[in-house]
């Protein structure tokens, strides 16, 4: 794992830049899209990520969580056929396959984004849980803890580092896709580069493209510096 | 104290336990030995409900362990296992707390009794209780796995084959150690391993299992001396009065009158508290007869002659 020094410089830098380019647009040396200010592109981006992000985190985390108990575990080689057959499927795909089934707009990009962020979040969450060391789990339950304590003091610290790696994953990669959901009418950074495509503008292109791309760097080293301060993940790779 | 009547286990269609019936004496350590797939540890996991039985009835203080709630019941008998399972995202300090934490006790009691049972094992909380459990070695982080199992004052401890993955030079100091303790807090234990030298040492009686079958239960001299069936013969080993001899102290034979006049200087005695095994070897290599022992202090306590040695050993040797 990176040193936490990077991280804070990653995240100081590519926020920093993103900042200043959509509170101070006088700073771009071109002309910006002009049917909405950079600041509101961002916050729909942002939002729409945002939302998908967390039914991603919800739905993902539940699911990986209730197929490696003991009375889901008959449905865990079913979900990972899903996921691996889900992660086949480009996110652009994903999302045209939305339009026929829920039309054009926020929402359903919103849907297609949470359905494709749900597969990393769940994947690394099966892949850690099953990684906790058989010993530790007979530990605490020899203990005396109750299945509940088990999962929230012993399995999920232990999962954490992984998890987050999964979210990590999960919320980058869909700042990319939401930018394709403006072709469905999701609105966000998508729309200068969809316009500028469609005008053969490049400085549209380049001013959604290149906030798109601060966006996803500085989450990016945010994410980094979450799982970079955790004790718990060295403990837990040297005990293995 | 513990008590298995008419226990059967199954995994599947295969009899992992068939009919156990094995009660357990107040404050003594009873091993249950076995070779692999014998049955040992699926027993031990009966006594806190880690497994349920499907036939018959486990008895912990008189009640059936299925009329107690299962996590109260497992916060009342201490846990060991073989790969310790230490919380590796907690504290040495914070995996001691364990028990006493679910239990609810306070701050200060749990405190105090952290400090106490460390230094029970040996490994005292102000250098040890702020390491991570990726620090210590084998046989330390055993040792904390001792210390978690003591936290609540337990009077029952389940062990697991302990200290079956700690080196062998190791091994021989933590048992040691752990007699020690035993000797100090007379738990009532129930003790799983394949090491037979381990059954002996640590041994009050020893249970032996074989495919699911309780083959012989006796206490360990007994076990030594008259093995039931050939199998446990052949299990204990052919040096098994050896074994025998390995678990009595020199003090025991000793007799007061040595052979000539006047004290031999201490540099020739024995430490009394030598096993008998260690004289018998001494004997071989030395040739003579007699022996005297002495205290820690150097005194000459006694004379150990090598004929009472023969006649106890061949009590069991007539066995077949």
């Amino acid at each position: 794992m990176k040193s936490g020094g990077w991280d804070w410089f990653s995240l100081a830098a590519f926020g920093g830049a993103l900042a200043l380019l959509v509170a101070l647009p006088g700073l771009w040396p071109w002309p910006l899209y002009p049917r909405a200010p950079p600041l509101a592109l961002l916050a729909q981006h942002m939002i729409l990520v945002g939302l998908s992000s967390l039914v991603a985190l919800t739905v993902g985390l539940g699911l990986g969580i209730a197929v490696t108990r003991g009375w889901g575990r008959v449905f865990l080689p079913l979900a990972r056929t899903l996921v691996s057959v889900g992660q086949a499927f480009p996110p652009a795909a994903v999302l045209i396959l939305m339009v026929p089934a829920l039309g054009f707009g926020l929402g359903p990009a919103w849907v297609a984004l949470s359905f494709y962020g749900i597969l990393p979040v769940f994947g690394n969450t099966v892949e850690a849980l099953l990684e906790v060391p058989a010993a530790t789990r007979d530990a605490a339950q020899g203990l005396g803890f109750r299945p509940g304590q088990v999962l929230w003091r012993v399995e999920l610290p232990l999962s954490r580092p992984l998890i987050l790696a999964g979210f990590r994953t999960s919320t980058v990669v869909n700042v990319g896709t939401a930018a394709i959901g403006a072709a469905i009418g999701a609105g966000g950074l998508g729309e200068p580069i969809l316009s500028g495509l469609v005008t053969q503008n490049n400085g549209y292109l380049a001013e959604g493209a290149i906030l798109a791309g601060l966006l996803a760097l500085t989450l990016d080293a945010g994410f980094g510096l979450l799982g970079a301060s955790s004790q718990i993940q060295s403990a837990f790779k040297m005990e293995k | 104290m513990i008590a298995f009547e008419g226990v059967t286990h199954r995994y599947g269609a295969t009899a992992a336990l068939d009919g156990i019936d094995l009660a357990l004496a107040e404050q003594e350590l009873c091993i249950l030995l076995g070779p692999s797939g014998s049955g040992k540890s699926t027993l031990l996991r009966l006594v806190n409900r880690l497994l349920e039985p499907a036939c018959g009835r486990i008895l912990v203080d008189g009640r059936d362990v299925r009329s107690y709630q299962p996590e109260a019941l497992r916060r009342t008998i201490g846990y060991v296992i073989q790969d310790v399972g230490l919380f590796p995202h907690w504290k040495v300090w914070d995996n001691v707390a364990t028990v006493p934490g679910l239990l609810g006790w306070e701050r200060n009691r749990i405190a105090g009794r952290v400090e106490e049972v460390m230094d029970l094992v040996g490994l005292p909380a102000r250098t040890y209780g702020d390491r991570y459990p990726h620090q210590l070695s084998g046989g330390e982080a055993q040792r904390v796995g001792v210390a978690r199992a003591l936290a609540a004052d337990p009077p029952i401890l389940l062990m697991d084959e302990p200290f079956s993955a700690v080196d062998p030079l190791g091994r021989h100091r933590i048992q040691g150690e752990f007699l020690e303790i035993q000797r100090r807090l007379k738990k009532t234990v129930l003790f799983v391993t394949h090491d037979v030298d381990e059954a002996v040492r640590l041994g009050d009686r020893i249970a032996l299992l074989k495919e699911g079958r309780l083959v012989q239960y006796d206490r360990t001299e007994v076990l030594l001396e008259a093995p039931a069936t050939p199998f446990v013969g052949e299990f204990l080993g052919l040096d098994r009065t050896l074994k025998r001899l390995s678990r009595i102290p020199a003090s025991a034979l000793a007799r007061p009158g040595g052979p000539g006049d006047g004290d031999p200087p201490a540099a020739a005695a024995l430490a009394e508290d030598l096993d008998l095994r260690l004289v018998l070897s001494h004997f071989l290599e030395s040739g003579t007869d007699v022996v005297p022992l002495k205290n820690r202090q150097d005194r000459i306590t006694g004379w150990l002659h090598r004929q009472d040695l023969e006649a106890l050993a061949r009590i069991g040797g007539a066995a077949p």
